[in-house]
């Protein structure tokens, strides 16, 4: 039944959340030891680019032209001021009709 | 702009929680399709409705949960175990990351509002709160308030995806698969703030493509992100010579 739950597998699961909890919980406890100066600072700064950067490079590289069509357009709409939502649709229609056009 | 009362730096308000909530909700379609998309492989994988809805909620992390699906074993024993979470940990070592860059903002707040605040953590709640910590904002409510709204969608859209299983087939012809990334760099591209973020971002995203390139799996992504992290910081403008950004 899809509503029963097996030992193994929620203990698989737990493992999961276990190691997730640690990691959100323990940056944050470790950097009360070490000191935060301006150069950390905006290296902590500039990381959610660096994290997407470095995530979405790969797939970029192997998709091609659509999905780096796809979120040049994103990026193009967001530094000029449209919503995030809006920049999605945008960005991804884009890809959708390059996609449907052999791109 | 930043909310000081009563000595408390960084205090949660109610105000700050429904602001939070609805500064985040351009996010919660983006996230429902990837959610869909893991209640789908969740399906073809043969959990049960219960192990998905207590992977959402006591993981809540979808990358991580995505990845360890594609690992998902019909029985568990102790070795089974220790690689899913050795996955789980490489892809979600940004977060040790993210809540250490978070140190300066939460260690205004007391402890027992900054560590449960960090359980409610994703990209997109850590992204919404450097954006409003960057624009001076100091109020916890903003990122509980993101982060618990964000958590209660994790727990519903995958339901529908569970149900229906093969909503995933024709992903790429619907841009399903660019859903998360797209959306993901325009929240980041607003975050720029010259050309040390550049540097340091173009760095970290040969990196990535360099090491996933020549080892597979998804440890790429911290160390990306530390090349990143390490350029920025290399970067930094001297102390008063900048006269962009914060000061």
């Amino acid at each position: 039944m899809i509503f029963d739950a097996s030992t193994g597998t929620l203990a698989a699961i737990f493992a999961m959340s276990a190691v997730t909890i640690f990691l959100r919980l323990s940056g944050f406890f470790l950097m009360r030891f070490i000191p935060m100066g301006p150069r950390l600072e905006n290296g902590f700064r500039s990381l959610p680019g660096a994290v997407a950067a470095a995530t979405f490079a790969p797939l970029v590289m192997s998709d091609g032209a659509s999905a780096a069509a796809a979120i040049l357009t994103a990026i193009v709409l967001s530094r000029m001021g449209r919503n995030d939502l809006i920049a999605l649709i945008a960005g991804v229609s884009v890809a959708v009709v390059m996609r449907q056009a052999g791109l | 702009m930043s909310s000081r009362q009563a000595g408390l730096a960084a205090p949660l308000t109610m105000t700050g929680l429904i602001l939070g909530a609805r500064m985040i909700a351009p996010v919660i379609l983006p996230v429902s399709l990837f959610g869909a998309a893991v209640g789908a492989v969740a399906a073809q994988k043969g959990l049960t409705l219960t192990e998905l809805n207590a992977m959402n909620l006591f993981v809540y992390a979808g990358a991580a949960q995505l990845v360890a699906l594609g690992f998902w074993q019909e029985s568990w024993n102790a070795a089974a175990i220790l690689n899913i979470a050795l996955i789980t940990a490489t892809i979600n070592a940004r977060l040790f990351l993210m809540s250490a860059a978070l140190r300066p903002w939460f260690q205004q707040a007391p402890s027992h509002v900054a560590y449960p605040a960090l359980l409610t953590m994703t990209d997109a709640g850590y992204v919404l709160g450097q954006r409003y910590y960057a624009e001076g904002g100091r109020d916890m409510g903003i990122f509980l308030g993101s982060g618990l709204v964000l958590w209660a969608t994790w727990m519903i859209a995958p339901i529908p995806g569970f149900l229906l299983g093969s909503l995933t087939r024709d992903a790429r012809a619907f841009g399903i698969d660019l859903v998360m990334p797209v959306f993901f760099s325009a929240m980041v591209a607003r975050l720029w703030q010259g050309r040390g973020d550049t540097i340091a971002w173009i760095a970290a995203g040969l990196t990535g493509y360099l090491i996933q390139r020549q080892f597979g799996g998804s440890v790429h992504v911290v160390i990306g992100a530390m090349v990143g992290l390490v350029t920025a910081a290399m970067l930094t403008p001297p102390v008063g010579a900048s006269g962009e950004g914060k000061a």
